[in-house]
């Protein structure tokens, strides 16, 4: 059974981005009205990223003209930084007592799944993975294995996570932010599904990430996938002007001349891969001459994942 | 702090709180009702007032069932406060 990408729900930073719109390091997403996606009540109450995250997700079933999915996934790397952050501070300022309990309804990660059933009245599979860098990775998967198994027919599945100062300062602290990356944060959500939309211009063929092991094992995957592909174009994460060693290696081994670098667009987050996976579909709708798609994205030389997209 | 000024303060406060964004403090009547009819809160907005009283004005809600005599609108809260104040 096929897995279609038959929609996406974008936020994120202007896909043109430059250096007048990295501001303090930051890369950071271009809003929309929200007034139309909520009532005033859930305006005033949710916090940016699950408004990121749900308005995303709406505007992808829209766009697949589904009004209830069979599955919402989503998957965040670091959840409701903001809301969190809020919390925290009033814990420690109010001596753990009298807490607003707004803020630490909302701080949870799941958060964002769950705002998006009560938004549709959903009372489906409900899931949200929280796996670090390979947290879209994880969401991605289970909604492919959902529909390959004919257990679901349309899965709402995405990645999102928000910049926050505070999550900034301990990023660059702790060195999850190196030097040379520019902090993003962005959603992207998807309808797959076994059926084919008029509009659906690509299919997932495979999945794989893999934790703690070297680039050769990644070439050696990546290569298996090349022979029974014939991928003709490769997204990596890299920054075009600092290129990472293992994408030099991966794109020296495969000889794709075709490549495009994508978190210059959307900077570094957990979930960035979910802005490739949507970039990657948007590279299928406007170069037909590209049929197969491999996305490669790595982070600190621990976090390795591969996905391939193909035209349909 | 006379109780003209205290509902004028409380109202401004409210506003702030929940972030009622289109509500002026002024559009909101002394005698409104808050919850349901009226200004429409729910009962997340019930701790956040709770909240408010005792982060702004040291006062605790020893008994819940007063609760709703308490919050019913700006003038009962405010009245609340000038009681328990003086206590």
């Amino acid at each position: 059974m096929a897995v279609y990408i038959n929609s996406i729900g974008q936020i994120a930073p202007n896909s043109l981005a430059n250096e007048e719109q990295i501001i303090a390091g930051k890369l950071t997403c271009i809003e929309p009205d929200y007034s139309a996606f909520f009532d005033s009540r859930t305006l005033r109450r949710i916090s940016r990223i699950i408004k990121i995250g749900t308005t995303s997700a709406m505007m992808a079933l829209k766009n697949a003209t589904v009004e209830m999915p069979d599955a919402i996934i989503v998957g965040t790397g670091f959840g409701c930084q903001e809301d969190t952050s809020l919390f925290l501070r009033k814990l420690i300022t109010n001596k753990e007592e009298t807490l607003n309990p707004t803020p630490f309804i909302f701080s949870t990660h799941n958060s964002i799944a769950s705002q998006i059933a009560l938004q549709l009245k959903c009372h489906a599979y409900n899931s949200t993975y929280s796996h670090r860098n390979f947290s879209f990775e994880s969401a991605l998967l289970d909604a492919y294995l959902l529909i390959k198994d004919d257990d679901a027919q349309h899965v709402l599945v995405g990645g999102v996570d928000e910049i926050i100062d505070d999550s900034f300062d301990l990023f660059t602290r702790i060195g999850y932010l190196k030097p040379t990356d520019i902090a993003g944060e962005g959603a992207s959500f998807f309808v797959l599904s076994d059926v084919k939309s008029k509009d659906c211009v690509a299919e997932l063929k495979s999945i794989e990430f893999v934790a703690n092991t070297e680039i050769a094992t990644i070439i050696d995957k990546a290569k298996t996938l090349y022979h029974e592909y014939s991928i003709d174009a490769i997204i990596v994460g890299s920054h075009p002007d600092h290129v990472h060693q293992n994408d030099q290696d991966l794109i020296a081994a495969l000889k794709i001349e075709n490549t495009i670098f994508y978190k210059q667009l959307c900077g570094e987050y957990a979930t960035s891969s979910a802005y490739a996976f949507a970039t990657a579909n948007t590279l299928l709708k406007e170069n037909k001459a590209v049929k197969n798609v491999l996305i490669y994205n790595q982070y600190a030389n621990s976090n390795h994942s591969l996905i391939l997209l193909s035209a349909c | 702090m006379e109780l003209e000024e205290l509902k004028q303060k409380l109202k401004q406060q409210i506003v702030t709180q929940l972030k009622l964004n289109e509500v002026k403090p002024e559009e909101i009547g002394d005698d409104e009702q808050l919850f349901g009819k009226g200004l429409g809160l729910d009962s997340i907005d019930a701790l956040e007032l709770v909240v408010l009283l005792e982060e702004e004005y040291g006062l605790k809600i020893n008994h819940s069932e007063d609760g709703p005599k308490i919050f019913y609108s700006v003038s009962t809260i405010a009245n609340f406060i000038l009681e328990n104040k003086k206590a």
